[in-house]
């Protein structure tokens, strides 16, 4: 009788984590809520893209460029949309595949690597952007979700090989980190990836290269900053912005995986915290902030696109504006509060900050603005990170590729047990 | 060296044909500059009006100012205040006008090459068609020639409808006419000559035999 009472505590106790994040399915007003916005913001994806090279808008206003991140998540988010039935098999097969013909064909790339903003008909560069890393990766990672997705189709091959070609180690430019970026009229720019922030993703995909990876101390050699706020204990990103938190996050499955006593899952939560944290100690300031005003993350405000952010951070900007896919992407983290806030402004603002793609852009109480605008990368960390909490789909999927357990392997990570 | 006896001082020799295939030839070019001048026109014009609309414009404008702000926040550059910073707006604006400007022609170009390439083909058929007016009938000519050389003055010069050089045919097939006609009376005499040699008295042979040397005579074979 005591064995069994153990086992079943013990039972209980495992799948505690488990049970409490993969939720949202059941039915109730509040699964009802989860589900209107994955699959309005599911709708962002599937109708601002070009339906012949099938690149995704960097934004939904008119004349937009292509972004290759948001083509990226859009990659991802296409599966998601068929896993729960929006779209057919078919549909989402060769809408991706044909996106990914597209990298194949027509976009210009260098070492493997692809320009940040493209044109959506015609796929060549545009605003002379530049050769982006993390953009790039943002993609790549996009196309190896699919890749397991559709495991066993010429799809498969096809989004492998265009990961397999990115020369991680031209783009340390001889540095033990990654530039940020190169363009041909200047070669590589001066900035790189020395921060914890979300260039994580970029150096997995690195680290984890099998054709050309980048040694694995290069994991070593971006600072790893601690800061404390509200008592919230967290290394931290130059901006505090909490789509640094997020963005890596939405693909890998951190939860059990230890660097040297960091376990960034547990940092991702800790930076919420202390995000909310700091929003409800400045609500004096700023009427947005508060309780249910929270997620300071980069976006769009009345004075345009700025790096939000909270403390812990190196420099903070904010100006009283939300951004809610702050709020949305942090879903897997703190999913009672995440979806309490989101309620609660839907509520309070109702077609001001929601539209036809889920949430917009950003508000600012303050200065009564309100986006009408919505973001690419936003709505898509934001799906990815809703079907995270609900089924860990995305994880599931990404963390089967090759690539991602030769960066944990060679980074010497210990995978704590659940 | 002086050539001038050789010198050719009328270059307009046969105005009727000279006529015709400088009006096919001056067509086909027309022809091809029309196209190429409705193709660059369109093209570059409608894709640059489109391209710097107010309402274009306007987007870019926006757009440029979104890249500046994206830039501001992943390299943290807002706070350099340098005066080419606070243009830097302006300066999105030209480069992507400079790209459009490459783009259209690099596109209006391309488009030539996919209209001009079915026009150069038509062209080339057309010029094989009207040149086959002239080297049918050279080659036909030249083959005749060869062939009376060889003795045979049977050889025609009929030419088909539609071919350059009748006239010169109509003569060269008169000049085999005479020819035959001459050389004829001129075997004919002599096969009578030959035929009813016991018969005839020498007067008559010899009217025979001169008969066939004055048609013979008629073609001079010195100088």
């Amino acid at each position: 009788m005591k064995t069994i009472v153990a086992l079943v505590l013990v039972l209980s106790v495992v799948s505690y984590p488990a049970a409490c994040l993969y939720a949202g399915n059941g039915g109730t007003a509040q699964d009802e809520f989860v589900d209107k916005i994955e699959k309005d913001t599911f709708r962002y994806f599937w109708e601002n893209a070009d339906p012949d090279t099938g690149l995704i808008a960097d934004n939904a206003s008119a004349g937009a460029p292509c972004s290759i991140a948001a083509t990226g998540f859009g990659l991802a988010v296409i599966c998601i949309g068929h896993s729960r039935g929006w779209i057919t098999y078919d549909e989402a097969y060769n809408r991706v595949f044909r996106t990914l013909k597209t990298f194949r064909n027509t976009l210009k790339n260098e070492h493997g690597f692809y320009y940040h903003f493209v044109d959506m008909k015609t796929g060549r560069r545009v605003w002379k952007s530049e050769l982006s890393s993390i953009d790039s990766a943002i993609f790549f990672a996009g196309a190896l979700f699919a890749a397991q997705y559709f495991k066993g189709t010429e799809l498969e091959r096809l989004a492998n090989s265009l990961y397999l070609r990115a020369d991680w180690k031209w783009m340390t430019n001889g540095t033990s980190l990654l530039c940020m970026g190169w363009t041909p009229e200047n070669g590589f720019l001066g900035s790189y990836w020395d921060w914890y922030n979300e260039g994580l993703i970029a150096y997995i995909l690195a680290i984890g290269s099998p054709t050309y990876p980048i040694p694995a101390e290069c994991w070593k050699a971006w600072r790893k900053p601690v800061g404390e706020y509200g008592g919230y204990k967290v290394v931290y990103s130059f901006f505090g912005s909490l789509f640094t938190y997020q963005f890596a996050h939405a693909w890998v499955d951190f939860r059990n995986i230890e660097d040297n006593g960091i376990n960034y899952w547990q940092n991702s939560i800790n930076a919420v915290h202390a995000n909310r944290k700091f929003c409800i100690d400045n609500a004096r300031s700023h009427k947005g902030y508060g309780e249910d005003g929270w997620g300071l993350t980069a976006g769009d405000g009345p004075g345009g696109y700025k790096g939000y952010g909270a403390m812990p951070a190196e420099k903070l900007i904010q100006d009283g504006t939300i951004n809610p896919y702050g709020m949305a992407a942090s879903m897997p983290f703190v999913p009672e509060l995440s979806l309490k806030s989101l309620k609660k402004i839907y509520d309070r603002h109702g077609s001001s900050v929601y539209g036809e793609y889920g949430f917009k852009a950003g508000y600012n109480i303050d200065k009564n603005w309100f986006s009408s605008n919505y973001i690419g990368i936003d709505q898509g960390v934001t799906v990815l990170m809703i079907e995270n909490y609900r089924t860990g789909m995305v994880w599931e999927n990404f963390m089967r590729n090759q690539c991602v357990k030769s960066w944990m392997e060679l980074c010497g990570f210990t995978v704590k047990a659940p | 060296m002086k050539s001038g006896g050789a010198r050719r001082r009328n270059y307009f020799v046969n105005p009727g044909m000279q006529v015709r295939y400088m009006a096919a030839i001056v067509l086909c070019m027309l022809l091809a500059s029309l196209l190429t001048g409705v193709v660059m026109y369109y093209g570059i014009l409608g894709r640059a009006v489109s391209e710097w609309s107010a309402w274009k414009l306007s987007e870019k404008l926006q757009m440029a100012s979104r890249i500046k702000d994206y830039e501001d926040t992943r390299y943290g550059t807002e706070e350099v205040r340098t005066p080419e910073n606070y243009f830097r707006e302006a300066r999105f604006l030209s480069e992507d006008g400079q790209q459009s400007v490459y783009y259209i022609l690099d596109d209006t170009k391309n488009e030539l090459m996919t209209r001009i390439l079915p026009i150069v083909l038509v062209i080339a058929a057309a010029s094989i068609f009207l040149s086959h007016k002239i080297a049918g009938p050279v080659s036909r000519i030249e083959k005749s020639i060869n062939s009376m050389s060889s003795g045979n003055l049977t050889a025609g010069f009929r030419l088909r409808k539609g071919d350059e050089f009748k006239g010169l045919s109509g003569m060269l097939e008169n000049m085999a006419e005479i020819f035959r006609m001459k050389i004829d009376i001129s075997v004919n005499s002599l096969d009578e000559l030959i035929k009813d040699a016991d018969k005839l008295s020498p007067a008559q042979i010899k009217s025979k035999a001169e008969e066939a040397r004055r048609q013979l005579l008629f073609f001079k074979t010195k100088p």
